[in-house]
């Protein structure tokens, strides 16, 4: 087991260098640079900006530089906010995302285990009629439509919670809203899941051999069902958790939360490199961590996987 | 002595209907008994012929133009009532306002309430969102501040609010004397219309097309792109299968959203905006799934018996696999199919909304509803009708794929 | 004459309501069970075999089945009446079971010992440690080498036949008056089956449990049983001792079936015998013998009426129009 989990974390290195270099060379030969915009810069002044950040040496040569600033965790100045490097925004912006990212996921999970549970047992009543219903509006309609209606009933009319703006004016009642909006399609999906699956649990030979026991219902629920019926879920969490990551992008821009995914698309929009890479590299660093951890988890619940 | 009937229902000796031998024709049966599934693939046939024959209805002449911008009929609610009285009654009820605003500044003259403003609320991120755009291309290179836009928080003219007055007053009489005489002044607008006077249920529906296209286009490539590899990996094996696996792997770890943002930003600002660029960029990294789904298929078939045998019968392996994979893998490839569709067309109005996907003047659901957030408290159908629209299709699509794996996998449902 | 009796079923139905229809999968099943009998049910798949064994311990899903009458005596008292958690205290006590696949018929994510020890400390008020030792020596005696240090494995870490040692173990660790075994053999090797089955007959006579072994094919209960029932489309279409059902099968259906057994002393170049067509889809069945499509004797009638059973003598009985009214 422990063997496993140091390969696996060395494996981590590899892939990170793959996505490393990949994106570096397809952001860089794409043409067009984040100073193409100003038309009327005077070359000289061009020369001397891309001098700055060592940007007219041969691309290779940046490339070793950068991979070198990189395993330094130091991704350079902000080729666009001048005076900011992209170290001081990671850090500022990354435990916002990160706590209204776990946050959600958190609400996805309990919520949605809980209600797929409650809906295979009470199947086709209407406990398990209305849970799926709403899961399937869960599932249909965008995060940017479910966050400004949310905002405008709970924020605008009924005035329960803030719109928007961040822990320091709100305190944490102002994650309610933009956790509970990120969460809504990874809960309603992890309780049509939990559904099924405990669904296809109590159908399968075992849990009528623990009824034929004479155990009780509850104890077959509990003992017997869960644990099989759950493993889905947790294969399930590798792709919510990247959903999540996007997701955010989007709630964090409706409900103006000072996370990560803000200077990410203006970054984006802007072909402002270094800061491009830096989400990347933080994003899938973030997100291959949680896979494995995923994997470990599993193979601590499901005995027939056997890591050597 | 068995009486088969002629009809497609066969009988038995005891008279009893014998299931038909198709999986297809089952499976159709199956369907058809989901109310919510038929409704569902009735929506989404009307959503479809609609976003076809768009086109037509509007060269035929029931469907506005979906791009002509009549300045003066901006922001009219939706009506059944021609767009000339609407818009002199909006005039008529700006006028009272101005008038009650003059009257009480006069009370009370410290007040620098602006009342002349249109201001309405929108989440902030969107109005920095514009600035990003707007400022994109004047932005100075030293100047990079986020100031918010002025033409919203300038100071109180006390003069504007008497131009006003006077200017909509003399639009009001000069709207009276050719309300009859100039046919635009006729024409309705059942959903309204947004803040460039365009006709909401024309965008709507034009942007539908988009979306669907999208869609459709996007879910063709990623099915194809995830046969061919699922089945070049599966067939092959070795190493080749165990190249492209790794690659799915360290894919499927990436977000995905964030893979096509990086696109996006790379194809740059000519390329931005481009919906064959879209389709490539989504489609490039949603065929994943499938591809895995395919060579797990591929794989148990190379194994099973029914290959062996037709293999020891003399049948090449490609012509076993078309014969026997397709049909077995149909289904799966169906039913993911209709539940890709729907998050292909949230993806791209998620960039949409992000202001990375198609742009200007083409629209999809997702730039409708960005458009729609900003000024939703006052002018709440901007928001709603396409929201609602996309949401409508969203839901049909996906009760219509969760009734066709129940129909082509009964077991997941009627036991038990 | 019904002291000796432990399980009484009768004339109990069990129905299924499918969107196709009404599948009636028992329809009127009535047999007796006496103390250290082993009974056989035989018939096809399908036949509903399982079906009535599940419901007698009133394990049948609900829905889409519903048990719809009859009455299951034991000792003396009807277990469809029951309510739940006195019914409990039977199931996995008094009367246990095996199933057919013991590849999925185990929890696979609890260890072997979780799995034994909870029936034991909850039908005999055992600790867990006693609990445990009475599971090693169950599986001792189900004939697992080494079963103290076995007992803490997964149970994919055994084979099938294992893994059915296991279950048989399970089923007897609490003493149980009634084993049913539901098909113990058919998903395992022909050789281990032999093994299965003969400790199947060799521990049940030593605790004097009776049996109730289900199977497809006579040849399983030729060697076991003391009676046999044949089933056919939900029904018992005849019974008798096994001298009797072996000797002189009376419903044509039975006479096919024995005709289908190999047999070794009779070693000819014959091709197997094989009953022609299909068992009927009981969906919808209507008031007729289900069995006439397939019969070389079928009479007009058939198509008609099902039988009356006919009680040829005491506790042999057939339900054929060829031996109703005196024929
Ligand atoms: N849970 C269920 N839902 C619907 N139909 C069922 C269910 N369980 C059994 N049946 C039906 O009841 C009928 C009898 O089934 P049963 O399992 O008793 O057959 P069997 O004689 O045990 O066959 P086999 O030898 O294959 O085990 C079958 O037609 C079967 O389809
Ligand atoms: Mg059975």
């Amino acid at each position: 087991m422990a063997r496993f989990f140091i390969r696996r974390l060395l494996s981590l290195v590899p892939t990170m260098f793959i996505i490393v270099t990949l994106s570096f060379f397809l952001i860089r030969l794409a043409p067009g640079g984040p100073f193409a915009r100003e038309r009327d810069l005077p070359e000289a002044i061009l020369q001397n900006i891309l001098k700055r950040y060592h940007m007219d040496e041969p691309l290779p040569k940046q490339y070793l530089r950068y991979l070198g600033d990189v395993i330094r965790w130091d991704f350079g100045p902000s080729l666009r906010y001048r005076d900011r490097s992209v170290n001081e925004m990671i850090d500022t912006t990354l435990p916002v995302s990160t706590a209204l990212g776990l946050t959600a996921l958190s609400l996805a999970v309990i919520l949605g285990v809980n209600v797929g549970i409650v809906s295979a047992l009470k199947q086709n009543k209407w406990p398990d009629y209305t849970a799926m219903s709403v899961a399937v509006v869960g599932i249909s309609v965008p995060l940017f439509v479910m966050g400004p209606i949310l905002q405008m009933v709970f924020a605008i009319w009924l005035k329960w919670l803030p719109p928007g703006q961040w822990l320091s004016d709100h305190g944490l009642k102002a994650i309610i809203l933009p956790a509970v909006t990120l969460s809504f399609p990874y809960f309603a999906y992890i309780a049509r899941l939990s559904r099924a699956s405990v669904l296809e649990v109590l159908r399968s030979d075992y849990i009528r051999t623990a009824r034929a026991k004479g155990l009780k219902e509850s104890v077959v629920i509990v003992k017997h069902v869960l644990k099989g019926a759950l493993l889905p879920v947790v294969t399930y969490l590798g792709p919510a958790l990247s959903g999540i990551v996007t997701g955010s992008v989007v709630v964090e821009a409706v409900f103006v939360v000072p996370g990560l995914g803000r200077p990410f698309v203006q970054a984006a929009i802007n072909r402002d490199y270094t800061m491009i890479m830096a989400d990347v590299i933080v994003y899938s660093l973030l997100l291959i961590t949680a896979n494995l951890v995923v994997d470990l988890v599993y193979g601590l619940l499901d005995p027939r996987i056997s890591y050597k | 002595m068995a009486n088969i009937d002629t009809t497609q229902d066969a009988v038995n000796e005891f008279n009893q209907y014998v299931k038909p031998v198709s999986l297809w024709a089952d499976a159709w049966k199956r369907l058809r008994r989901n109310k919510m599934a038929v409704l569902a693939l009735w929506v989404v046939g009307f959503y479809f012929l609609l976003a076809l024959s768009a086109p037509l209805l509007q060269s035929a002449g029931i469907l506005h133009s979906y791009t002509e911008q009549i300045i003066s009929h901006q922001n009219l609610r939706p009506s059944f009532r021609p767009a000339g009285e609407l818009v002199i009654e909006s005039l008529e009820l700006r006028i009272a306002q101005l008038e009650e605003n003059l009257a009480s500044r006069e009370e009370d003259s410290n007040s620098t309430y602006n009342m002349a403003t249109g201001f309405d609320f929108a989440p902030a991120a969107e109005i920095e969102f514009d600035d990003g755009e707007v400022d994109e291309g004047e932005a100075a290179l030293e100047e990079v501040t986020e100031e918010a836009d002025d033409t919203y928080y300038g100071p109180t003219y006390s003069d504007s609010v008497v131009d006003e007055l006077e200017r909509s007053k003399a639009e009001v009489e000069a709207l009276r004397g050719s309300i009859h005489t100039d046919p635009q002044h006729s024409k309705v607008y059942i959903l309204g219309t947004d803040d460039l006077g365009r006709d909401m249920l024309a965008r709507t529906i034009y942007g539908g097309r988009i979306s669907i296209m999208i869609g459709i286009v996007g879910t063709l490539t990623a099915v194809l792109i995830g046969i061919l590899i699922g089945s070049i990996s599966g067939y092959v094996g070795g190493a080749i299968d165990n190249f492209l696996m790794r690659f799915v792997d360290i894919m499927y770890s990436l977000p995905y959203m964030l893979v096509v943002i990086i696109i996006m930003s790379m194809v740059g600002d000519k390329g931005r905006g481009s919906i064959v660029i879209l389709f490539v960029a989504i489609a490039l990294i949603s065929w994943l799934t499938i591809s895995r789904v395919v060579r797990g298929q591929i794989i148990s078939l190379k194994n099973s018996e029914f290959v062996e045998a037709a293999r020891s019968m003399g049948a090449g392996t490609p012509r076993i696999i078309f014969r026997h994979l397709l049909p077995n893998t149909l289904g799966v490839i169906i039913v993911f199919s209709t539940l890709l569709m729907p998050s292909f067309i949230m993806q791209e109005s998620f960039l949409s909304f992000l202001g990375l996907g198609v742009s200007a003047p083409q629209a999809s659901w997702g730039t409708l509803v960005s458009e729609g957030v900003r000024g939703m408290e006052l002018r709440a159908w901007q928001l709603f009708v396409p929201a609602i629209s996309m949401t409508v299709f969203l839901f049909c699509m996906n009760f219509l794929g969760d009734g066709l794996r129940d129909a082509l996998d009964p077991q997941s449902k009627n036991r038990g | 004459m019904t002291d000796d009796v432990i399980l009484q079923v009768k004339d109990l139905k069990t129905y299924f309501k499918l969107d196709e229809g009404l599948l009636k999968a028992v329809d009127g099943v009535s047999f007796d069970l006496r103390k250290g009998e082993t009974l056989g049910i035989v018939g096809e798949s399908g036949s509903g075999k399982s079906v009535t064994n599940l419901a007698v311990m009133k394990l049948i899903p609900v829905p889409p089945g519903r048990i719809a009458g009859g009455e299951v005596l034991f000792q003396g008292k009807d277990l469809l009446k029951m309510p739940d958690d006195e019914i409990r205290t039977i199931r996995g006590n008094k009367i246990s079971m095996i199933f057919q696949d013991p590849m999925t018929s185990l929890n696979p994510f609890l260890r072997i010992s979780t799995q034994m020890i909870e029936t034991i400390v909850l039908h005999q008020g055992m600790n867990k440690k006693d609990a445990k030792d009475k599971s090693i020596e169950m599986l001792k005696l189900a004939g697992i080498p080494s079963p103290e240090k076995r007992i803490d494995s997964y149970p994919h870490q055994f084979s099938g036949g294992m893994r059915q040692r296991v279950m048989i173990a399970m089923a007897l660790s609490c003493n149980p008056e009634v084993l049913i075994a539901d098909e113990p053999t058919t998903a395992l090797d022909v050789t281990i089956q032999a093994q299965i089955l003969e400790l199947i007959k060799d521990l049940t006579a030593r605790l004097g449990t009776a049996v109730i072994l289900i199977t497809h094919s006579l040849g399983v209960v030729a060697g076991m049983c003391d009676n046999i029932n044949v089933m056919y489309a939900g029904r018992i279409v005849e019974r008798g001792t096994a001298d009797e059902i072996f000797g002189d099968p009376k419903h044509p259906y039975t006479q096919g079936l024995i005709k289908s057994v190999p047999r070794l002393d009779k070693a000819t170049q014959q091709r197997l015998f094989s009953i022609k067509g299909q068992p009927p889809n009981v969906i919808n069945l209507p008031d007729c013998c289900p069995f006439y499509p397939r019969c070389d004797r079928a009479l007009d009638i058939c198509k008609i009426k099902y039988p009356a059973t006919a009680e040829l003598s005491k506790g042999r009985n057939v339900a054929c129009w060829l031996y109703s009214e005196g024929k």
